[in-house]
């Protein structure tokens, strides 16, 4: 069978299956196995259990539980309030200042969840309908939430940085450091945004926000937020420098996160279960995907598929730029209609060996195809994250939220712009390491 | 049919007690590696390996807790037209027989093993019959939730 066929009927039926609502670990099942069948027959059944077992016991997605677990224990010991309350001081009595809390929270929130779904989700039904019960234009504080949201695939420790890391055989602990300075350029940007949105239509924030404003010092605002300040620092510290990986860094982090609980006076036996609950479910979701996509690239390699692929790219003679932006290209369109996880589980196979083929730095690659995902995650009609805002936060509406968006996508790509041109923004940290 | 249904939610909430408490030693068999390396200067031979043993516990055995939880990740854009409905039935009838077909494919590599006394290859070996049976387990029961427990149960 051509190449291009053999590609055109593996990358069909799954979105074929997964369009269903099939579970996408199943969509890749049923792929794989079938696959399997025609290509090798019943004898290969083998490499299936090999590669079920091999991603299963693959020590370095040990990460992943730890992370989530983490921040399921920072997120129930308090610390949420103490830092809403601390930041909020620390901004002080700036006008539109709710908007700049927002951004700096989702940043946070997004180190501890690692989803950019969950933070519109959680900010979209805490913060929003404060925000617009005080007078917040409803459509830049809807932006401000979808753009601090998509930051969490990006700033570390990010779950998708780890599966990239793991199944394109490039370093874990850089792809995570390679997120911070993007992260906080795009964070940044957005700030720049929302001021200069203020300052051109003043009515898109109260002229006075005194409501709920925290009380005390600025030193004592940062005095309570400083265990939980170190705990995050302490984590990303370790991987830094070297001293741990990113799985001992993690388990380092939930003993952290235990102390910080015990702190803020939160520690409880039930508290942790419920947060070993829920990392337990969390990670059963996401890597029994990853388990049952693993035969998927072997299956492509197998049929020579890949290898096709990678000759025929070379042999376009496309500019490099060129290349990479139609390799952004698809992802990003792909992601308004694909989970995240999923698209990256069929998307690494195929791209690893073409971004070795074009010479493109590995971590400063997947580095913007991560913000890439995300960016796709927040473009209408289907983008994943705003049916996540719009959920949370019916009242909004979904042209609101549509519109919102909208300012958001130009900066991501202004961002992505800015590290296409200046790669030193990604590079420059994991290459200290 | 209710009896069956109530077994399978039983034994998929003690597999997920478990998938828990396979998290909890994960936490616990890293730190201890991490004080007695930077402490003791005395690091384990058994930690990395057990840390990937425990991790197919932790999804395994969490998997049929999560498919009876309906809280698998899943493209929801067109199928939330047909909820309730008999394509949502058949669709879930599809993941229960793939995922019972999965168990039974892993199911005759974990005879093999057995019978051939197959051990896993690090530092420190176990038999690889102990962790692929976590994974029949899971893929089995997860298909058996599938099957029987239908989705307005659930709601």
């Amino acid at each position: 069978m051509d190449w291009p066929l053999v590609l055109l009927c593996f990358f069909a039926a799954l979105f074929a299956l997964m369009l269903t609502g099939l579970p996408v670990f199943v969509a890749f099942l049923v792929v794989n196995l079938g696959g399997l069948l025609l290509l090798v027959g019943p004898r290969g059944f083998g490499l299936f259990a090999n590669s079920v077992f091999d991603s299963l016991t693959t020590s370095a997605f040990a990460a992943i539980p730890l992370f989530l677990l983490m921040g399921e224990i920072l997120f129930r010991s308090g610390s949420v309030e103490v830092l809403f309350d601390s930041v909020d001081r620390m901004i002080g009595r700036l006008r539109g200042r709710l908007y700049l809390v927002v951004i700096a929270l989702s940043t946070v929130f997004g180190a501890l969840s690692g989803s950019a779904v969950a933070v519109a989700a959680l900010l979209g039904r805490s913060a929003l309908p404060t925000m617009t019960a005080r007078g917040y234009d409803k459509r830049l504080s809807s932006g401000v939430i979808l753009a601090g949201a998509s930051l969490a695939p990006i700033i570390p420790p990010s779950l998708l940085a780890i599966i990239v890391g793991s199944l394109a055989d490039v370093s874990i602990a850089g792809l995570l450091i390679a997120g911070i300075i993007p992260g906080i350029v795009l964070a940044a940007l957005t700030a720049g945004w929302v001021s200069l949105s203020v300052l051109r239509r003043p009515d898109a924030a109260p002229p006075t926000d005194a409501g709920g404003e925290a009380q005390g010092s600025i030193l004592g605002a940062l005095a309570r937020m400083l265990p939980f300040l170190l705990i995050i620092l302490a984590v990303m510290g370790l991987i830094v420098l070297g001293i741990a990986t990113p799985s001992e860094s993690a388990a380092t982090g939930v003993l952290g996160a235990i102390a910080v609980a015990a702190i803020y006076r939160r520690l409880s036996v039930g508290m942790l279960l419920d947060a070993l609950g829920s990392a337990t479910r969390i990670s059963a979701m996401i890597l029994v995907i990853v388990a049952a996509s693993k035969l998927f690239s072997q299956l492509l390699a197998f049929t020579g598929a890949t290898r096709a692929l990678v000759a025929w790219s070379a042999g376009l003679g496309l500019d490099p730029l060129v290349m990479f932006a139609l390799m952004m290209l698809v992802p990003f369109v792909l992601c308004m209609f694909l989970d995240q996880v999923a698209f990256l589980l069929m998307a690494v196979p195929l791209y690893s060996p073409l971004v070795a083929a074009l010479g493109f730095d590995p971590i400063w690659f997947w580095t913007l195809f991560l913000i890439n995902l995300t960016l796709g995650s927040v473009t209408p009609p289907f983008g994943y994250t705003l049916f996540a805002l719009i959920g949370a936060a019916p009242q909004v509406g979904l042209g609101t939220v549509f519109r919102a968006s909208l300012p958001v996508i130009a900066i991501f790509l202004a961002g992505m712009a800015l590290f296409t041109l200046a790669p030193g923004l990604v590079t420059w940290l994991p290459s200290a390491l | 049919m209710r009896l069956l249904q109530r077994g399978l939610a039983w034994a998929a909430r003690g597999c997920f007690l478990l998938a828990a408490t396979a998290l909890a030693a994960i936490v616990a068999s890293i730190s201890l590696e991490v004080a007695l390396r930077y402490f003791a200067n005395a690091p384990t031979h058994w930690v990395a390996d057990s840390v990937g043993y425990l991790l197919a516990g932790v999804v395994m055995l969490a998997l049929p807790e999560v498919t009876r939880a309906r809280g698998h990740v899943a493209i929801t854009l067109l199928s939330k037209s047909w909820e309730g409905r008999w394509p949502e039935r058949l669709f879930s009838l599809l993941a229960g027989l793939v995922c019972l077909a999965a168990a039974w494919i892993i199911g005759q590599e974990l005879a093999r093993q057995i019978e051939r006394g197959v051990m896993t290859q690090g530092a420190a070996p176990i038999p690889k019959a102990w962790i692929t049976a976590t994974v029949v387990l899971g893929l089995g029961l997860s298909g058996l939730v599938f099957l029987v427990c239908r989705q307005d149960d659930q709601r």
